[in-house]
């Protein structure tokens, strides 16, 4: 008897492709139409960020086309060294964010398993990885520097074919990144257990951005908008500079488009044939064996020696939050979350100290403003970390929901974990403000006492409304933070935000300008406190309704 | 008067216009082991689903140790264990620490022993320092089973309790059901594989298309589908198929 083979199926590339196309288009066209108002929301907002972007680098390119004292050598020395300094960043970012994506697409991915029994030559499946990878990790540095080189072509009123070279340019500029990316961990991969490296370069990924977004903000940008004269101007463009090596892709992309130098453009392209050829290399020689290794790793490879030991007897309360705080400090993605936060309380109180204010009273309407400010970033953090938590028990909800433990207890102990912390973040970062804005300690303590309140509404509307409107199926805290329910509670959060300022600004006045009192101040702080219980209440409450109520599908 | 550990009366359950259980009566006595079986998508999850407060029946009654979900929410799970098909547990805490996160919102009193007990006897004693994220999927069932046994619950519902279990660990679930039979648990075993419902279970209801349509001991079924003699697949088919026709 014959044994057939079917060898139809290793020409079916068509068909794998197909599989990408359809997931993407249901992807991009979902069923339920609320899906649309997170991504309205978020292209609107991207849109208002790039028309931010292009305006600002608009009016640094403006100045330096206008400076009549210096040589056209000159500027354009300070432009090469200044695109130089973006496309330098933009790679380290390409090639950081390569490696955490990578680790996901190449070894971590559900479909490879699935992918990697398909009648298709590996080196398709791997090149599809790539591109996969090359798509998460640069379509945000893409749309970034595709402003950027607009802003600069249209400033200087360049040929139009500068587009199309620029576009090519960034596409050659950022595949090199991702093909270094995708071979180090592959190397890494091979020769280390897969969850360690995530955690490690998760970890090192967000010690690399908290350290970047300080270092750009002490370079201080926004002076380049209103520079004193030329002097300073140059003064700044150097300051921001590194001193940059010229045999680096970012010098050569920044040549190619500032001189249109096409000898450098061939270097870049070969540089960037040379990353793709090392990959397909690494990908040859390490790919099959550390996948495997990545496969192992996830389960148990040996028989641990188990130590027993006594059960130690908590109640209900306790058990709830020790497991939420276990679960929390194992994810390695919310440390790096929490590193940014680190450094975006640094980037904050810098801003206050760069406004540099010498009138009294304007420092102490900036120290009320803080107030908003303050709420605005609290809001930002919550809708991040409070708002998924209850989306995040995930497919585990069917546990909570057949234990003997009430909704409104599960509410209750994640507010009594989140706001302890939240509360000693805003108050840490009203008292540093309003130290560097030298306001009095009455206000002080008046801010601190309002901020109190606030981190109160904020930590309930949060975990109410990420109750009210859960999501189970996804398992990425960011990616919950971006539906339906994080933009509502942004919105409820601003409007909560806006009529806490509008209600205090009458008792602020009399109490800190005016120095007097009177009856009507104490029936606005009233309202201010009714308020701050109604909106840390009510979601709360209904939240833990509608979890009783929710069916298990 | 002895009160049902499980009492269905009349219950439908529909999702818009879909029937997904249609007037269900059934009743499980406490020390009895009950064998649902049906083929896919006969309604089996859901009558689960209803069972353990994970969905509410759209007409009917349905009582566990004689309470209603609306009246006694928190009594009922306090006396009921579950273990579903697919266990989804806490990854990032370990097998230990689960057990032990169980324990603690059960506010058992006493029996600190418990997760000692179960963890050996699911043979999970070596790995129970191990996080669950890299527990095999049969680990995970007997840890699943463990923690559901640990509160020594009145009522035990099973989706599918084989999935994913070696020989050995088979054997033991059947020892168990039989072990919790006789100290008067009632268990309610939802089941592919007739097998085990016929040497396991004493009475075994058949779903299909959302409608119970036989429910006795194995004797009785062999008798109402003029089988004697006969296995539970042969009676099972020949009970399905001819409702098919």
């Amino acid at each position: 008897m014959t044994i057939q083979i079917h060898r139809k199926g290793a020409n079916g590339f068509r068909e794998f492709l197909r599989l990408y196309r359809n997931t993407l288009y249901h992807y991009l066209f979902p069923v339920r139409w609320r899906v649309y108002l997170p991504l309205l929301f978020l292209l609107s907002l991207a849109a208002g960020l790039l028309s931010i972007e292009f305006i600002g680098f608009r009016k640094v390119f403006q100045y330096m086309n206008s400076l009549q004292d210096l040589t056209v050598i000159i500027v354009q020395f300070l432009l090469q060294r200044f695109l130089g300094l973006i496309f330098l960043i933009s790679y380290s970012m390409v090639f950081m964010s390569s490696i955490i994506n990578g680790l996901s697409t190449f070894f971590l991915s559900e479909n490879l398993s699935f992918l990697h029994t398909l009648p298709v030559p590996r080196w398709r499946i791997l090149f599809l990885k790539f591109i996969e990878t090359w798509i998460i990790s640069c379509y945000l540095v893409l749309l970034f520097l595709a402003c950027f080189l607009a802003s600069y072509i249209h400033t200087f009123n360049l040929p139009f074919s500068r587009y199309f070279l620029c576009a090519a340019l960034l596409i050659v500029f950022t595949l090199s990144p991702v093909a270094l990316g995708s071979a180090m961990v592959t190397i890494l991969i091979r020769f280390f257990p897969a969850r360690r490296i995530y955690q490690v370069v998760t970890l090192i990924g967000g010690i690399f951005l908290a350290a970047l977004m300080i270092a750009v903000r002490m370079m201080r940008p926004e002076l380049l908008l209103n520079p004193k004269d030329t002097d300073d101007f140059v003064r700044l463009i150097k300051d921001m500079t590194f001193p940059s090596l010229n045999h680096l892709p970012s010098t050569w992309a920044s040549e190619v488009v500032i001189g249109g130098n096409y000898s450098k453009g061939i270097f870049l392209l070969l540089f960037t044939i040379g990353t793709l050829v090392l990959l397909a290399i690494v990908q040859k020689i390490f790919y099959q064996r550390a996948y495997i290794q990545s496969q192992e790793s996830r389960t148990l490879r040996e028989k641990p020696s188990g130590k027993t030991r006594r059960t130690v007897h908590r109640g209900k309360i306790a058990s709830l939050i020790l497991k939420e705080l276990k679960i929390f400090t194992r994810d390695a993605t919310q440390w790096s979350q929490l590193l940014l936060l680190a450094a975006l309380v640094v980037v904050y109180l810098i801003n206050i100290k760069n406004l540099a204010i010498q009138m009294e009273s304007v420092r102490w309407v900036v120290s009320f403003i803080n107030l908003g400010l303050a709420g605005f970033v609290l809001a930002a953090l919550s809708v991040r970390f409070l708002f998924p938590s209850v989306s995040s028990e995930g497919r585990c909800f069917w546990l909570i929901r057949t234990m003997p433990l009430s909704f409104r207890t599960l509410l209750w102990c994640k507010y009594l974990i989140y706001f302890p912390p939240f509360l000693l973040f805003t108050q840490m970062l009203v008292y540093f403000s309003n130290r560097i804005l030298e306001v009095p300690p009455f206000f002080i303590a008046l801010s601190m006492l309002n901020i109190f309140a606030v981190s109160f509404a904020l930590t309930g509307l949060a975990i109410g409304v990420g109750a009210l409107m859960p999501n189970f199926r996804t398992d990425h805290p960011s990616k919950i933070a971006v539906g339906p329910g994080g933009v509502l509670y942004m919105l409820i959060s601003f409007a909560y935000l806006a009529i806490m300022l509008m209600i205090q600004i009458r008792p602020v006045w009399f109490w800190v300008i005016e120095r007097s009192d009177e009856l009507q101040n104490y029936l606005y702080v009233s309202a201010a406190i009714i308020l701050t219980l109604i909106v840390a209440l009510v979601p709360m409450e209904l939240g833990a309704r509608q979890l009783a109520k929710r069916e298990y599908l | 008067m002895t009160v049902e550990a499980i009492q269905f009366l009349n219950v439908t359950k529909k999702y818009g216009e879909f029937a997904a259980v249609r007037d269900l009566s059934l009743k499980v006595s406490p020390g009895e082991i009950f064998g649902f079986v049906g083929p896919n998508g006969a309604g089996k999850t859901t009558t689960i689903r209803m069972m353990t407060g994970l969905a509410t029946p759209s007409s009917g009654s349905l009582t566990i140790l004689g309470m209603k979900y609306r009246d006694d929410n928190l009594q009922i799970k306090q006396n009921l264990g579950y273990i579903p098909d697919r266990p989804y547990l806490y990854e990032k805490l370990t097998g230990r620490e689960y057990l032990e996160f169980i324990y603690g919102i059960y506010s058992m009193n006493g029996n600190t022993e418990g997760v000692d007990h179960y963890l050996s006897m699911f043979d999970l004693v070596p790995w129970s320092g191990e996080l669950i994220e890299s527990y095999s999927h049969g680990m995970k069932q007997r840890l699943a089973f463990s923690a559901a046994l640990l509160h020594e619950p009145k009522v035990l519902v099973v989706d599918e309790p084989m999935v994913g279990l070696d020989p050995k660990g088979v054997r033991l679930i059947k020892e168990l059901f039989r072990d919790l039979a006789r100290k008067n648990v009632a268990i309610f075993v939802s089941t592919h594989n007739l097998e085990m419902a016929e040497q396991v279970c004493h009475n075994i209801g058949i779903i299909h298309e959302g409608q119970l349509l036989v429910c006795d001991t194995i004797d009785g079924l062999r008798k109402q589908a003029s089988l004697p003699d006969s296995r539970l697949e042969d009676i099972f088919l020949r009970l399905t198929n001819e409702e098919i026709r």
